[in-house]
Order: structure tokens, then sequence, then C-alpha cells
């Protein structure tokens, strides 16, 4: 690997935007572990990818939140596919899929206890939405971000962004009320 | 509740720190990742070597194949000027 930046900028960049990507991580996985990999990941393609990196096209912050989203949807992906991997050696006996199911079901650090049931639900909901709909939703509603920087960070169109949230919205509707028709 | 209630509640969820020991982490993932990349003038150096082995010892079986007609036991026995023979005194 050769590096692109000197350890000074580096350590800027970290300190500078530690809290940025974690915690937008974190809305995407809900889990300390798998975010501070994920975490770990996005700060080791800032430090190889700083060169290819053009201020005129993206700022600086909307690049990393960029690869943050992208390495986040990349795990996930990755994820279903061992799990589903998983399910299929389960069946022959392996008890090796057990440990990324429970990984799923583990609870945002940054949700109160008295929310914990309420908020833990909408965001388990919101993570089963397709991911651009996951997204667009995410920047908005969590991160609370004008939707010219959500459409900035994602590449697209405001109109674009309006489109996939009201259709966030749709879907969350429906799978809200499936919920509760099921109880 | 609306739709839009509900969403507004996401935004109840904290800020959370990350932990202080993910950046000595993250550098010494990084040192690890220049240490096991080998530069790419010695990659192709190494690849180019292994194909000329390879050329190297095919040319060597093709040559030695069409000069070795005799069996190795033939060979050894005529270097050593043993006779090939089942009599016990040459007459």
């Amino acid at each position: 690997m050769v590096p692109t930046m000197d350890n000074s900028t580096f350590s800027r960049i970290y300190n500078e935007y530690i809290s940025m990507v974690y915690n937008l991580v974190l809305h995407y996985v809900s889990c300390h572990e798998d975010a501070q990999d994920i975490t770990q990941d996005v700060f080791i393609k800032i430090y190889k990818n700083y060169q290819s990196h053009n201020p005129e096209i993206a700022s600086l912050k909307t690049w990393i939140y960029r690869i943050t989203v992208n390495q986040c949807l990349d795990f996930l992906r990755n994820r279903k596919a061992k799990k589903r991997l998983g399910f299929i050696i389960s069946l022959v006996g392996n008890e090796s899929a057990k440990p990324l199911n429970e990984a799923i079901h583990s609870v945002h650090p940054g949700i109160a206890a008295e929310d914990k049931d309420e908020l833990q639900q909408l965001l388990s909901l919101v993570n089963k939405l397709p991911d651009k709909q996951k997204t667009a939703l995410i920047l908005a509603r969590i991160e609370d971000k004008p939707q010219q920087e959500v459409a900035e960070i994602m590449n697209i169109s405001v109109k674009a962004v309006e489109s996939l949230l009201q259709r966030a919205r749709l879907n969350l509707e429906k799978k809200l009320k499936k919920g509760e028709g099921s109880k | 509740m609306n739709i839009e209630n509900k969403l507004d509640k996401l935004k109840k969820i904290r800020q959370v720190e990350a932990p202080p020991f993910l950046y000595n982490r993250i550098l010494h993932k990084m040192e690890q990742g220049t240490e096991m990349v080998a530069p790419i003038k010695w990659r192709l150096t190494f690849a180019l070597l292994s194909v000329l082995i390879i050329l190297l010892n095919i040319t060597i079986l093709i040559r030695s194949k069409g000069q070795n007609n005799r069996s190795s036991m033939e060979q050894v026995a005529s270097s050593m000027k043993l006779s090939t023979t089942n009599e016990f005194y040459d007459e």
C-alpha cells in the first residue's frame, strides 16, 4: 500500500470526522462491534484513496459520507449473503449461522432505555427498506440533513430524494400496519 | 399514529462517542497492510522468473526426450563397463 497522506493530515481528518462516521454507521448496523469494524475500513479507504478525492466534484465531508454509506451497504449485503449461507450450512448441522442472527437484533447504543422498544422496532423497519430509500431516510430524518445535502451525498437530484423519501414513508407505513395487524 | 410523528421520534437517537482505541487499531491495520502487500515491481519480477523457470523446464524435457532412447539401466551398465549378457565367461 502506497501512503497517500501524511500522518498529521490523517490524524486531523480522523479527529474531525470520526464522530460523524461512527454515528452514521451505527444507524445502519446498531451494534458497536460491527460499527467499529466498518469505521475502521472507512478510514483505511480514506487513507488509501485520498489522492483520488477531487474537491471540485465533492467536498471532503460529502466524499467521506459516500464512502461510509457504501461501506455500510456492502457490509449489510455481505451479512445477508453469509446469513443465507449459514442457514444452508445449519440445515446440514453446523451451528455457525447463530451469531449472525443475534447481531441483527442488537439495540442501537444511542437509544435511551425508555424509548428502546419503540425506536429499535422503527429502526429495524427502516433497515428493511431498499438501500436507496433507507439511506435517504437515515440522512434526512435521523442525521437531519437538508434534502440538498442528501442529494449531494447520494449523487442524485433533489427531486429523486423527495421521491425516495415519499416511497420510504409509504413502505414504512405498510410495514407498521402489517406489524400492528399481526399483534 | 401519523408516520411523520413516528419518524420525528428517530431524532431522539443520541450521538455516541467512538471508542478511543479505534484510532490505534486503524493505524495498526494500516501498518499490517503495508507489510502484507508486495510492491508491483517485485510481483512482476516474480511472475517473469516463474515463467522463465517453467519454459526452461519444458525445453530441457523436450531436448532430453530426443537424445535418450536407451533405458537408464543400460546407461549405468555401459558407463561402468558391466556386461549385460547372462553368460559367466566370454569365450
